[in-house]
């Protein structure tokens, strides 16, 4: 009973933590760039599913996809910026760079809304449905089964669509994509906007569930780098599978050892993993550059 | 990467070397010239390490609001012996590195009379010794850790109750009131955040409550939890899965809300649950839970005789000028500068270094009633400059959204619902 | 050696020789403030020269450093706690401590590449910081454990000893990255950085070449950790192994010129005490202002400062 209970919740934690980390996985597959702004973007898109539901009213579930466009845009000019670096020194200055824009976004985030802690509380907050002896919250049930949705069309649109298939063979090999006629820049900024529109929605998702504050994507970024690492920095099925094996080994991490001690299960379970796997669960050869 | 070329790697260093001369040299000067400021002042400026940036920064900023607001206050009046004081507000991000570097700023290069707040216990831990070094007072007005008035330190103050302190009304309660009535042995389940002040809590409150009582209370389980995780569940579904009659948590803000959130969600109760100030003690709570912390009690300082016209008043005060009503955060801030102002009253000299020791005496003979209760700094049982706050503690309980006072009885605004 | 290294040692030893007299010049006592910033800058020049070592040389991207900063913290922190010892002098055992970690840290990540290894050095840094964090007996846990800064024999704590250890630590790092850059190993390093494949296929033995960067690393880092902590005088598990500690050596080493042997040290020089600048002056909107300069800097200077002005020369 116990057991089951925790297993289904890690599950759905998982879920999450899988949405957040999918953004970073695309990014850096086509790009090799490691986004550090990641979890500041993930909490824009909290503070904007708070003001919409704050001043409109409106549910993060629907707001979240309202303001996509916006966070394409964002991603759209953050690419602008490190695109004239040449490829063979973007690896560390973009990870500079995007440093540096993710204590702009914290820091603006904190002189327009304050430091306060935020909370979108939505009329079914508290009710609670039974799935198979497990309680769970309205909105857990709903962020969890939004993200599995999300990251299930997102996998699809990259199999199925020109523009995903673009994307893949420019994150296989830029050159033979750009030979095929491929606009590699093109594609690598549209990459960077679905990225950057994945955290956003992640962010609509987690809005509901947990609290927002300007320096709350810190509280992400590790647990993310986790999951993209665990299922193969280059795949989303990774991402999918690494948040779901987080979400498990965390619930059960916490309920068996001492609850602040648990992310020790997490990151000997990365270790182990990768010691076995060096390229994550679903990741290919590392290229050599 | 940017890697240099084997081959040329001595004619690569040279060139280096020659170039960062330059730079280094560029440089420089405007080491050497940046802190220097003027050091005569008609003001006393009062020197506050507060975590403006990070997680801390919503705290930060309420102290921010408290020390102004008390600060204009004097000023309007004509401030302290015909000086006005001036708040001077560095950023630590709550990271003691950062703090002590922040504080030898504020007293070298400000020449602040004296220092306030810090809000984090491990600041404070790493504020105190150089504070005495420095020979600067420190008025500490949050950070609770016990150990920090335990040092022998005569430049350090606290007015606010310790860790030690805070669980002091639950305490008497549960002795008097739930074992009264229960009259055999009570389960207890107990969960405190994992950081300087949960620890504090732990080490110096409830663990030895519960070590001394354990004919009347059994403690089952008991753990550290992590302050940022997503899920708190597992941990909640554990205590559930012990049924206890009793549930305390010692929590901040962010994860007290998510306990109360959570617990709801997986149904857990018991016969009483509370707090241990910090987060169940301030309104947020209540709000940013969706309510789900109603009937939760919350054992911390006290927040002032709630029923007494003058801190109606302040009150009345503070919500016309922030709009929001204030918690223990605020009323501790408050009531720091107040007490630095009294105390500021005995300084007579010109120097800041002999301000600085005048302060420090007058502050050792301050004996004053405030909205937050009297305070006086005391030697005592191994502390320092402690202000007597073990009559400072109060339990409140959420009832209708309002946190209303219920024990001990001479303060309770109401009964109790339990 | 050849004879530039003489003059690069000679150099070196002028230049700290000069700045150890700074203290003698300016008092100490009357601008704390002052030897504080040039404390945390020489600390800059400290753990970014030691992250250059491993990341710029051998091109093992870490971002666990806070994690040997950390260890070697706890080292000088722990080392006094439980035996009484002075705390100067363990001070030692903080580069000591952090190597042993090293050793272990390498059997597990040296396996990985790129990203992979990059981030599983975030990873071990977490679970360092976990463990001393769990094992509360040992460590006070989350409590945090006070430093009594004990005076060095004759010497009193006070900032002129802290400047001058610390610039002398720094001193240290440098004559290491000199002497790698010089030495036959740096080949070796960049080749197996380059390409670990081709490295092993020319018979060299990459494991041992990467450790042979990692070993230096580690105790300089670790040496940076306890001074810092020392400095401090107080010591918790989240400013510790915090992640800004890991990302604030790779910033400096990559505004400053990755790779180089002087760039760590210019981009201390210069954004140590800006950020101190821009936080004393904005106590709440300086990361905006620190961000927007990370930005423009590397959007428009990609090699680092040093690579910038070189391209400009020629």
């Amino acid at each position: 009973m116990l057991l089951s209970s925790l297993v289904i919740n890690g599950l759905f934690t998982g879920l999450i933590y899988g949405l957040i980390a999918v953004g970073l996985t695309v990014i850096f597959g086509v790009m090799r760039i490691i986004n550090m702004s990641h979890g500041d973007i993930v909490m824009l898109g909290m503070y904007s599913a708070w003001i919409l539901f704050e001043k409109f009213g409106v549910s993060p579930y629907v707001s979240m996809f309202l303001t996509a466009p916006l966070f394409f845009l964002l991603g759209s000019l953050i690419y602008e910026i490190l695109d004239p670096i040449p490829l063979k020194r973007r690896e560390m200055s973009s990870l500079i760079i995007t440093l540096g824009i993710s204590f702009v976004l914290a820091t603006s985030a904190m002189l327009i809304f304050t430091a306060d802690y935020r909370t979108v509380t939505l009329p079914y907050s508290q009710r609670v449905i039974d799935i198979l002896g497990t309680r769970l919250g309205y909105p857990a049930l709903i962020s969890s089964a939004i993200s599995l949705v999300l990251m299930c069309l997102f996998r699809l649109f990259l199999s199925r669509t020109h523009i995903g298939r673009a994307i893949r063979a420019t994150a296989i090999d830029r050159t033979s994509a750009a030979l095929l006629g491929v606009n590699v820049k093109r594609i690598s900024q549209a990459t960077f906007g679905a990225g950057v529109v994945l955290a956003g929605l992640a962010g609509g998702v987690l809005a509901p569930i947990y609290y927002v504050y300007p320096f709350v994507g810190s509280n992400f970024i590790i647990k993310a780098f986790a999951v993209v690492v665990l299922g193969g920095m280059e795949s989303v099925t990774g991402a999918i599978a690494g948040g779901l094996i987080l979400g498990v080994a965390e619930a059960l991490g916490g309920a068996f050892l001492e609850h602040s001690l648990k992310d020790i299960i997490v990151f000997v379970l990365f270790l182990g993993v990768l010691f076995f796997r060096p390229t994550g669960l679903f990741g290919g050869r590392e290229r050599n550059r | 990467m940017d890697y240099i070329s084997p081959t040329s790697i001595d004619a690569r260093l040279a060139e280096e070397v020659a170039l960062s001369r330059n730079v280094i040299a560029l440089i420089i000067p405007f080491i050497i010239l940046f802190p220097v400021t003027a050091s005569a002042q008609e003001t006393f400026r009062i020197g506050a390490p507060l975590p403006m940036t990070g997680a801390g920064a919503a705290f930060g900023e309420k102290f921010k609001k408290a020390y102004t607001m008390a600060i204009d206050e004097i000023n309007a009046k004509g401030g302290v012996n015909g000086r006005k004081l001036q708040l001077v507000i560095d950023d630590t991000q709550a990271q003691p590195p950062l703090a002590v570097t922040s504080v030898k700023k504020l007293v070298t290069s400000d020449n602040v009379v004296a220092l306030i707040g810090g809000w984090a216990s491990g600041v404070a831990l790493a504020v105190a010794p150089l504070a005495q070094e420095l020979r600067t007072p420190y008025l500490l007005d949050h950070p609770a850790l016990d150990d920090i008035t335990r040092q022998g330190n005569d430049c350090v103050f606290r007015l606010q109750p310790t860790t030690g302190m805070y669980s002091a009304a639950l305490e008497d309660f549960l002795i008097n009131v739930v074992y009264e009535r229960q009259k055999k042995p009570i389960k207890a389940a107990y969960l405190y955040v994992d950081n300087a002040f949960g620890q504090g809590v732990a080490k110096y409150g409830i663990m030895p409550f519960f070590k001394e009582h354990s004919d009347r209370f059994v403690l089952g389980v008991c753990e550290a939890y992590s302050e940022k995780a997503l899920d708190y569940k597992p941990l909640l579904l554990k205590v559930k899965n012990a049924s206890p009659d009793v549930i305390i948590f010692t929590s901040y803000l962010t994860d007290g809300i998510l306990l109360g959130k959570q617990a709801k969600e997986v149904g857990l109760t018991a016969k009483l649950v509370s707090g241990t100030g910090a987060g169940h003690s301030m309104q947020d709570i209540y709000e940013k839970s969706g309510g789900a912390v109603e009937g939760y009690f919350s054992s911390g300082p006290w927040h002032g005789d709630v029923t007494s016209p003058a801190w109606k008043k302040w009150r009345g005060d503070w919500e016309a000028k922030y709009g929001y009503p204030p918690g223990e955060h605020e009323i501790e801030g408050y009531v720091a500068i107040q007490v630095l102002a009294r105390a500021l009253e005995s300084v007579k000299s010109r120097d800041v270094v002999r301000q600085r020791e005048e302060l420090r005496v007058g502050l050792k003979r301050t004996t004053m009633v405030t909205i937050f209760g009297p305070v006086k700094f005391e030697n005592f049982d191994g502390y320092t400059n402690q202000n007597r706050a073990y009559n400072l503690t109060a339990l409140g309980q959420w009832i209708g959204g309002k946190l209303y006072q219920v024990w001990p009885k001479r303060v309770a605004e109401r009964d109790p619902k339990y | 050696m050849k004879r530039s290294s003489h003059r690069d040692l000679v150099a070196l030893l002028l230049c700290l020789g000069v700045l150890s007299l700074l203290p003698a010049v300016i008092d100490t006592r009357r601008m704390p403030y002052l030897f504080d910033v040039l404390f945390s800058v020489n600390v800059a020049v400290l753990l970014a020269s030691s992250w250059n070592i491993l990341g710029g040389f051998a091109g093992q991207v870490s971002f666990g450093h806070a994690g040997f900063a950390g260890i070697g913290a706890y080292a000088v922190a722990l080392l006094p706690h439980h035996l009484q010892w002075s705390p100067w002098l363990s001070l030692p055992f903080a580069g000591i401590a952090a190597m042993i970690a090293a050793i272990l840290v390498g059997g597990i990540a040296f396996r990985l590449r790129g990203p992979y290894f990059a981030l599983s050095t975030l990873a071990l840094a977490e679970v360092a910081r976990l463990v001393v964090e769990g094992w509360r007996s040992f460590t006070e846990g989350t409590q945090g454990v006070v430093i009594q800064q004990k005076p060095l024999y004759l010497f009193e704590a006070d900032g002129a000893l802290f400047y001058i250890t610390s610039l002398w630590l720094a001193g240290i790092a440098l004559l290491a990255v000199i002497t790698i850059g010089q030495s036959k190993s740096r080949y070796f390093l960049h080749a197996v950085g380059e390409s670990e494949e081709a490295a092993s296929a020319l018979g060299v033995d990459a494991w041992r070449c990467k450790m042979s960067a990692l070993l230096p690393s580690a105790f300089l880092a670790g040496m940076a950790g306890g001074i810092l902590a020392l400095h401090t005088g107080f010591l918790d598990p989240e400013s510790a192994f915090s992640i800004s500690r890991s990302v604030e050596p790779i910033i400096l080493t990559v505004v400053g010129g990755i790779g180089t042997a002087l760039g760590p040290v210019v981009g201390a020089v210069i954004l140590v005490p800006a950020c101190e600048f821009l936080r004393s002056r904005f106590p709440t909107g300086h990361l905006l202002l620190y961000g927007v300069l990370l930005v423009v800097f590397m959007r428009f200077m990609h090699g680092g400062i040093l690579g910038m002005v070189r391209r400009k020369r020629l």
